[in-house]
């Protein structure tokens, strides 16, 4: 009996399939019939886009001198096409009673995905070195107090170590940063030295931000920005020894001391 | 007991040991088995280590382990032990770190444990500042009797140290014994010295890493008594 029901069974399932299988069968054989809908879609009325309508509002009345709207095309096409460089910051911020002062050197490259941190000052940090390699997504720092390179994932890293390291990863943030095109602009300084025009440009940021930018024209790339809220001032970032371009080696920013390696 | 029976007790119990180590250590992070030659003779035992790395900020993180050795001599029927417990602590280049720590043998110098004393407990603190290539440091260590007629013993270690080719420390020793030291570490870490001198006499201890072996050897002489000895670790 135990055998009986289990033959019903594969009985049953044979038939199913056999059943199957001619169905299907006889629907291969029979005539096909394609419907093809070949008329237009139907007519869409497009809304407006409201982004770029308010961004063409903005942009119709931002009105800036034909000087400093030159000043501004020169910065922009000097850090559009930026593939690498190198770079000192300075980078005072105004605490409430006292300034922190960050000193470091910036190397990046957008070709192999890789920023290179030296930092300088302050004394708590210096003679640290962190680079950041996108390609394994991870951050390599050396800490001097132990003598140790600390490797850790950059999915790990704190939201402050991804924000310090985004402009030396994506060199699209910098050129957007660095594009005042989409500002007011006013020209307040405009010096010359040596045959150097060195500008002072005032940009009503937004965050009712204002940010005096100085530049050069030898080279148009800000060496001086401060940022005010209001009338107090924020901080300061200088920006010296730029090169730009300058063709950076994978060695030359992910060369670290040989020292031991911890993973975190 | 004759002494071709303690040895054989002895022999018995390493074997034991050993036995034990690779089936019970498994839980711990780091093991190993030392096999050294000092002034009681042959000795062996087992070292375990935990550790926990977090990070703290962006340029930061601190350690959390727990490490420990159990040794037994073959001249002496008591085996000796050193456990501790740690913390450690790097923001930049500052470093802090706190070891409590129990046993019946002096806190190791390059995992060199040399004599047993009487049973104690103790703190190991550490204060570590750098400024690029070069810093000082304080390390302060107080060790506390367990059983009666123990005497509390303590040292203020105030040093300097400097990285060339490695990091090298020089320290002065005050407190229960006063003395001067030098210490050099090899970038790699697969060579350490250690060199102390102080009223009781000199010490000094070098361990050397064998990178393509899972192998440590070390020796160390602390007041004309000399050991060496080779760490298996797996």
């Amino acid at each position: 009996m135990k055998y009986g029901s289990k033959l019903v069974a594969a009985l049953i399932l044979v038939g199913f399939l056999v059943l199957s299988f001619s169905a299907l069968s006889m629907a291969e054989d029979s005539p096909k019939t394609i419907q093809l809908n070949l008329g237009l879609p139907p007519a869409v009325e497009e809304e407006p886009d409201e982004f770029t309508e308010k961004y063409r509002q903005v942009m119709e009345e931002i009105s800036i001198s034909e000087e400093a709207a030159e000043v501004v095309d020169q910065i922009k096409a000097a850090v559009e096409d930026v593939q690498d460089l190198s770079v000192d910051m300075a980078i005072t911020e105004i605490r409430e009673r006292r300034n922190e002062e960050v000193s470091l050197h910036l190397k990046a490259s957008v070709v192999h995905k890789l920023a290179r941190i030296e930092f300088e000052a302050p004394s708590a940090v210096r003679g640290m070195i962190m680079v950041a390699d996108q390609a394994n997504m991870e951050v390599k720092i050396f800490q001097p107090v132990t003598n140790v390179i600390v490797v850790r994932g950059l999915e790990d890293a704190s939201k402050e170590a991804l924000a310090a390291l985004s402009i030396g990863q994506d060199f699209t943030q910098l050129t957007s940063y660095l594009d005042f095109s989409q500002y007011q602009v006013e020209i307040l300084e405009k010096a010359e030295l040596e045959g150097v025009t060195d500008y002072l440009l005032k940009v009503d940021a937004p965050e009712d931000e204002v940010w005096y930018v100085r530049v050069k024209d030898d080279s148009w790339f800000p060496h001086e920005i401060s940022v005010y809220k209001g009338e107090s001032l924020q901080g300061t970032m200088r920006l010296s020894n730029v090169v730009l371009n300058p063709g950076l080696s994978v060695e030359e920013i992910t060369s670290l001391p040989q020292v031991k390696v911890e993973r975190i | 007991m004759e002494p071709w029976l303690r040895r054989l007790f002895a022999l018995c119990l390493m074997g034991c040991m050993f036995l034990v180590a690779s089936c019970s250590a498994a839980a711990f992070e780091a093991e190993d088995l030392p096999l050294g030659f000092g002034p009681q003779g042959w000795h062996t035992g087992l070292g375990v280590s935990q550790e926990k790395v977090t990070a703290r900020g962006l340029l930061g993180y601190e350690k959390t382990g727990i490490g420990g050795f159990l040794y037994q001599t073959e001249g002496q029927e008591e085996t000796l032990s050193w456990f501790s417990g740690r913390k450690q602590v790097i923001l930049g280049n500052i470093g802090y770190s706190l070891e409590l720590f129990g046993g019946n043998t002096e806190r190791p110098i390059l995992s060199t444990f040399l004599s047993g004393t009487d049973p104690h407990v103790g703190a190991y603190g550490e204060f570590s500042r750098m400024y690029g290539d070069y810093g000082h440091g304080l390390a302060g260590q107080a060790q506390f009797p367990v059983s009666e007629g123990g005497e509390v013993e303590y040292t203020i270690i105030p040093y300097v140290q400097f990285r060339r080719q490695g990091v090298w420390r020089f320290s002065l020793t005050l407190g229960s014994s006063i003395g001067f030291g030098m210490s050099y570490q090899e970038p790699q870490e697969k060579v350490e010295l250690d060199i102390t001198l102080v009223r009781e006499g000199l010490s000094m201890h070098v361990l050397l890493s064998l990178s393509e072996h899972p192998l440590t050897v070390g020796a160390g002489l602390t007041q004309e008594q000399a050991q060496v000895f080779i760490r298996y670790s797996f």
